[in-house]
């Protein structure tokens, strides 16, 4: 095999289960700050490991109305995240591609197989999960868009591995507000509060853990895997990309989780239908970012 | 041929005031007759022998005697005396045929400045617009068909005056399409005082989709 | 190769003016006439699809004649090539599917079906192949008029011919102003066929004059908003594989005429022609997909999604067309690419799904899919098919939904980063965020339109007793979904076939030497998005994941979701209408949705209540736009009415004032 194999196969998809491997951890992280903040112990950092184990040695049980596509959507999320952590740039290798419009689109696979199968099991509460994670998309990805833009203008090119060369460390305006938008946006994608409540099943709270209600066993493990998995992608992507400091990308990662979990202790969930005032608000810092370049 | 334009005018303008039927029937007939003599001299003026003398008599027969005796016999038939003597102001007509005439000296002189034959130029424009004022400002079926044979004999004289004599043919397919014309509206007339008891072509307004 | 080219073109001619015979033959044969003239259809589209293929594989960028009708050459080129590709293509997947389909309409007039199907697509290809105004002209008019025909097909109903009337004073609208923009053009040259057609660089009004009408006819066709309202009325009307076709070919023979008069005729850009396009684009976008998230037909839906698409694909006309007039003009071609590629995988994308739609209304006899739902079950096959046809209209990777957005994404991208000034940047800005939210609520339109069609449930007692589709109808929907994939994965090749079109037709450029797309092993190009290495990288996720995830004793019994202790009804399952209802409430104030809830029986204060709840969703384009346009034109004619007085004298009246006028202007 040439080097070339390497470099565009063998290095991303070691990077990708590296990636996979480590996200339970981070996720602990994001936990046990939250824990240590609101005077807890809290749980072990590794407890997500222990969960996961947890479901995957509990049977699944289905109801008689689904289909192929309730099956088959846990994997198709976990794929797109795997996929999309493929795209991320190699510390080892000089990678090539790594498109950020395909990283974005891969993400969306996933959204749209775990909309889809909030529908099979024919229940109340899958249908509603699934319209609100529509809704939080369609707020989402316009703003998602505009800070790739200012990611675009910063470093004129739009391969992940170019802007992460060109993170250059300056702190101006442009970089400020685009910084505080994105995170923003991390929130968003990823269910966490002031948009979702990850760790409540109450229906008046849950986006994500809403599409999620009917599955249980190695299926709900693979979802949880995934999400975490695209928790941790877009820490990565933020630490690379937004966050202008100059430290190694483990330690701003969990910086990043750090912060995630300090902003989910100091504020609390946002009604449903502020949330597009509220992203409309972050589309605004971005237009300004853009000017501002 | 001068002097027998400035007579063809004043029969013109005297068309315009009368309301008698019978009497504008034979103002036509007058009117017809001095087109008929200018064809004569016309003719004659340009060469000899019977296709000169032709339109001439053409004119003559069709229109001094058949057409005016067409509509004698139709005045005839209309019973209703109130029906011969009453219609509008005749002084509007007569203003705007004055204006008319005037236009079309203007116009002649503009159009075609410095030519011989002005005067017959413009009076037979003059003539057709004349033709034309009556059919717009007569009601009444009758007048209107003096009216447009006032415009034919504008035509014909204007095509006289620009020519030296149409081809026979022609002559003949005017001729013939000017008396089929006035009697297919002297059936039309006819026809009109048989299903409204008049030949006020206002009664059609009611036709309007 | 391309010697051959006249010969096939000629016989696919010949094969569709045979199966427009098909309309004289007699009634007791009908179905004979309709399989006749349907094998001609597809052979007739199998030909042109050959030519085109053979004179776009073949690099050639010059014209090429085909044929001569008379004093009219018919010529194909690159542009044109590529939307004979795409005729061809969705002729023969269309003809396939209406094989089994059109039988539905034995009885009602099924041989003039067949034989205007013929008519219909030869008038498609004569408008691609024209090559003057006169030829250009003449074929698109047959080709409204047939379209009209085939859409009024089952006429005793009424919403039909109210929707068939609609469209054809539209698209006759449309026609004068793409006349007027031939006529303006032409006056200032030489001659009307199109390579004489040029009017110069200095006449400014007579440009901008012609670059309007020509975008309004063309517009108008396509379907942009504000123009778009007789879409969502004509598709629903027409048979399923009419739709297909109208909304897989007929659309994006108007994206030809526009880059015809783009290329060829108007000479340079100006900068507010590509703005306009790139906005109007960009809104018809957004309200395509905001409005195909609330509607409940299936084919409404279907076409508020063909409105979307035609807008991105004028979107990214518009980014080349601005970048175009800036220092980064290479780039434009990028633009381009996207348009082009983006059309042929659309009509793909949305002949499948047309023609899933038919199934599905064959199967369960309504069009309504409040009243559809678990047809996964009973309809395997198709519920595969539509779900591949929804991943790739909602756009997502390894489909070629993708490729054509994705390019589009991408010159944005170069349009903001062209140093042009900081309108152009949010001009940029205002592009991404228009297209990402018609990107998200595309997605979100589709995975509406999968689940509650196909997923839980039925909803209504029809949709329990469908039944799976016939043989012709499965092959007609399994090719497309086929090709979805294959041209998601092997995207490379129609790019670079795009992207050489697109710089022929723009020639004043420095060619870009690399290539788009990355293939495996090779060096990089400008924009990369290497599928191969996804797909391979996906191959072996799914065989971990498999060997991993579904092996074993997973399952241990089926049992009844938790519904709070309850048994769940039928009626508690979220149908369409509550989907979208979050959305909804997010775009109220553009939508303004109309709510009345009647209490019909009030038997106690707390409960025992029964209520009649309708929700109206108003279209304001129809609303605000047309019908006052209407109510000022009906007025002003009755106005005008007043010069037919009846009276002939004043007729003659007239005659004699506009005598007097024409002497007295004939003497100045």
């Amino acid at each position: 095999m040439d080097i070339s194999f390497y470099n565009y196969f063998l290095f991303p998809f070691l990077q990708m289960l590296l990636l996979a491997a480590f996200a339970p951890l981070v996720s602990g992280i994001i936990k046990k700050t939250k824990a240590l903040l609101q005077n807890r112990r809290g749980a072990d950092i590794t407890q997500d490991y222990y969960d996961l184990r947890k479901w995957w040695k509990k049977k699944t049980v289905i109801t008689p109305y689904t289909g192929f596509v309730f099956m088959l959507a846990p994997f198709m999320y976990l794929l797109s995240t795997m996929l999309a952590a493929f795209l991320l740039p190699n510390m080892m290798s000089n990678l090539t591609f790594g498109d950020i419009f395909v990283f974005v689109g891969l993400l969306a696979i996933g959204r749209f197989f775990m909309a889809l199968s909030s529908f099979d099991a024919a229940s109340a509460f899958g249908g509603m999960g699934g319209s609100r994670e529509v809704y939080v998309a369609t707020c989402v990805e316009p703003v998602m868009l505009l800070a790739v833009l200012t990611a675009i203008l910063k470093s004129g090119s739009t391969n992940i591995y170019t802007m992460a060369l060109n993170n250059g460390n300056q702190i101006n305006v442009a970089v400020v507000l685009a910084c505080i938008a994105f995170f923003i946006l991390l929130l968003s994608e990823n269910g966490r509060i002031p948009i979702d409540n990850p760790d409540t099943h109450l229906e008046l709270t849950m986006i994500h853990e809403c599409m999620l209600l009917e599955y249980s066993g190695r299926l709900l493990a693979v979802i949880h895997l995934a999400s975490m998995i695209k928790n941790m992608l877009f820490m990565v992507l933020f630490s690379l990309i937004f966050l202008p400091i100059a430290l190694p990308l483990a330690i701003k990662v969990i910086i990043t989780a750090m912060g995630i979990a300090l902003m989910e202790s100091l504020n609390n969930k946002m009604r449903l239908f502020k949330i597009r005032a509220y992203l409309l608000a972050t589309g605004g810092l971005l237009l300004l970012a853009i000017v501002a370049q | 041929m001068e002097q027998l334009v400035m007579v063809l005018l004043f029969v013109a303008f005297l068309q315009n005031r009368i309301m008698d039927l019978r009497k504008a029937v034979a103002c036509l007939c007058l009117q017809s007759a001095i087109i008929a003599g200018a064809c004569l001299i016309s003719g004659l003026a340009n060469g000899n022998g019977l296709h000169s003398v032709l339109p001439g008599l053409l004119t003559i027969l069709v229109k001094v005697c058949l057409i005016p005796y067409a509509l004698f016999r139709l005045v005839g038939k209309l019973t209703d005396e109130r029906e011969l003597v009453a219609d509008i102001n005749t002084n509007y007509s007569t203003a705007l045929s004055a204006f008319f005439l005037m236009l079309s000296y203007v116009l002649v002189d503009k159009m075609l400045p410095g030519i011989g034959d002005r005067d017959i130029m413009a009076s037979s424009m003059g003539l057709i617009l004349i033709g034309l004022v009556l059919i717009v400002m007569r009601s009444r079926a009758i007048m209107q068909i003096i009216g447009l044979m006032t415009m034919e004999n504008g035509i014909y004289l204007l095509g006289l005056a620009m020519t030296e004599g149409l081809p026979t043919v022609i002559e003949l397919g005017i001729f013939f399409d000017v008396l089929v014309a006035v009697l297919v509206l002297v059936i039309l007339t006819n026809r009109l005082n048989v299903s409204f008891m008049t030949t006020d072509t206002n009664v059609l307004r009611r036709l309007k989709g | 190769m391309t010697d051959y080219v006249p010969i096939f073109f000629a016989t696919a001619v010949f094969c569709y003016i045979l199966g427009c015979f098909a309309v004289l033959i007699p009634r007791k044969h009908q179905l004979f006439a309709h399989y006749f003239a349907q094998v001609m259809s597809i052979l007739g589209s199998t030909l042109i699809l050959i030519t085109a293929g053979i004179y776009l594989l073949s690099g050639e960028t010059a014209l090429l004649k085909v044929a001569f009708v008379g004093r009219y050459m018919l010529a194909i080129d690159g542009w044109s090539s590529v939307f004979l590709c795409i005729t061809g293509l969705a002729g023969i997947l269309t003809s396939i599917f209406a094989v089994d389909y059109a039988l539905a309409y034995i009885g009602k007039r099924l041989r003039e079906l067949s034989g205007l199907w013929n008519l219909f697509l030869l008038s498609m290809v004569l408008v691609l192949v024209a090559q003057s105004t006169v030829s250009f002209l003449v074929s698109w008019e047959v080709m409204a008029i047939v379209s009209f025909l085939l859409v009024n097909h089952d006429s005793e109903k009424r919403e039909t011919w109210q929707a068939a009337y609609q469209y054809l004073v539209m698209t006759h609208i449309g026609t004068a102003a793409i006349m007027i923009a031939f006529f303006v053009v032409g006056s200032g040259s030489n001659g009307l066929n199109f390579s004489e057609l040029n009017i110069s660089q200095s006449e400014t009004t007579a440009r901008n004059l012609a670059f309007t009408a020509a975008f309004l006819g063309f517009a108008l066709k396509a379907g942009l908003v504000p123009l778009h309202v007789w879409l969502p009325n004509a598709h629903p009307a027409a048979p399923s594989h009419v739709s297909a076709l109208m909304s897989g070919v007929m659309l994006k023979v108007a994206v030809y005429g526009f880059g015809r008069f783009i290329f060829d005729f108007l000479g340079p850009v100006d900068f507010w022609w590509g703005a306009l396009v790139l906005v109007v684009g960009l809104l018809s976008a957004f309200f395509g997909a905001l409005y195909a998230q609330m509607e409940k037909d299936i084919k409404r839906i279907l076409a508020y999604s063909s409105v979307e698409n035609m807008g991105i694909v004028f979107a990214a006309i518009g980014a080349g067309m601005l970048l175009l007039t800036t220092s980064h003009k290479e780039y434009a071609v990028i633009g381009f690419t996207a348009a082009i590629v983006h059309s042929f995988n659309h009509s793909i994308m949305k002949s499948l799904m047309f023609m899933v739609a038919g199934a599905v209304n064959h199967a369960v006899d309504d069009k309504n899919i409040e009243k559809m739902g678990g047809l996964a079950k009973l309809m395997p096959w198709t519920a595969g098919c539509a779900l591949t046809g929804s991943l790739a209209l909602a756009a997502l990777p390894l489909t070629n939904g993708f490729i054509g957005e994705w390019l589009m994404f991408h010159s944005f991208a170069f349009l903001a980063q062209a140093d042009a000034g900081t309108g152009v940047r949010l001009l940029a800005a205002l592009a991404f965020i228009l297209s990402g939210l018609a990107s998200a609520l595309a997605l979100g339109c589709f995975v509406r339109v999968f689940g509650v069609v196909f997923l839980g449930r039925p909803r209504a007692r029809r949709a329990e007793s469908a039944h799976e589709v016939s043989r012709f109808m499965l092959a007609a929907m399994l090719i497309p979904a086929f090709l979805i994939f294959v041209s998601g994965i092997l995207a490379s090749p129609i790019v670079t076939i795009a992207q050489h079109v697109a710089e022929a037709n723009l020639p004043d450029l420095k060619m870009l030497n690399e290539e788009h797309l990355l293939i495996w092993g090779k060096d990089s190009g400008m924009l990369n998005y290497d599928t191969f290495v996804l797909l391979i990288a996906a191959v072996v996720i799914t065989i971990f994941a498999w060997l991993i995830i579904y092996r074993g004793q997973v399952f241990v019994k089926r049992d009844v979701i938790w519904n709070c202790g309850t048994e769940p009804t039928l009626r508690q399952q979220y149908s369409g209408t509550g989907f979208s209802k979050p959305i909804r409430r997010a775009f109220d104030f553009l939508l303004k949705p109309r709510r009345e809830v009647v209490f019909l029986q009030k038997e106690n204060k707390y409960f025992g209540r029964s209520m009649a709840y309708t929700l109206t969703i108003p279209d304001r384009f129809t609303e605000k736009l047309y019908i006052p346009l209407q109510h000022h034109l009906v007025k002003t004619a009755s106005f005008l009415r007043r010069i037919q007085a009846g009276s002939v004298r004043i007729y003659i009246g007239y005659v004699m004032v506009a005598m007097v006028l024409v002497l007295i202007w004939g003497a100045m």
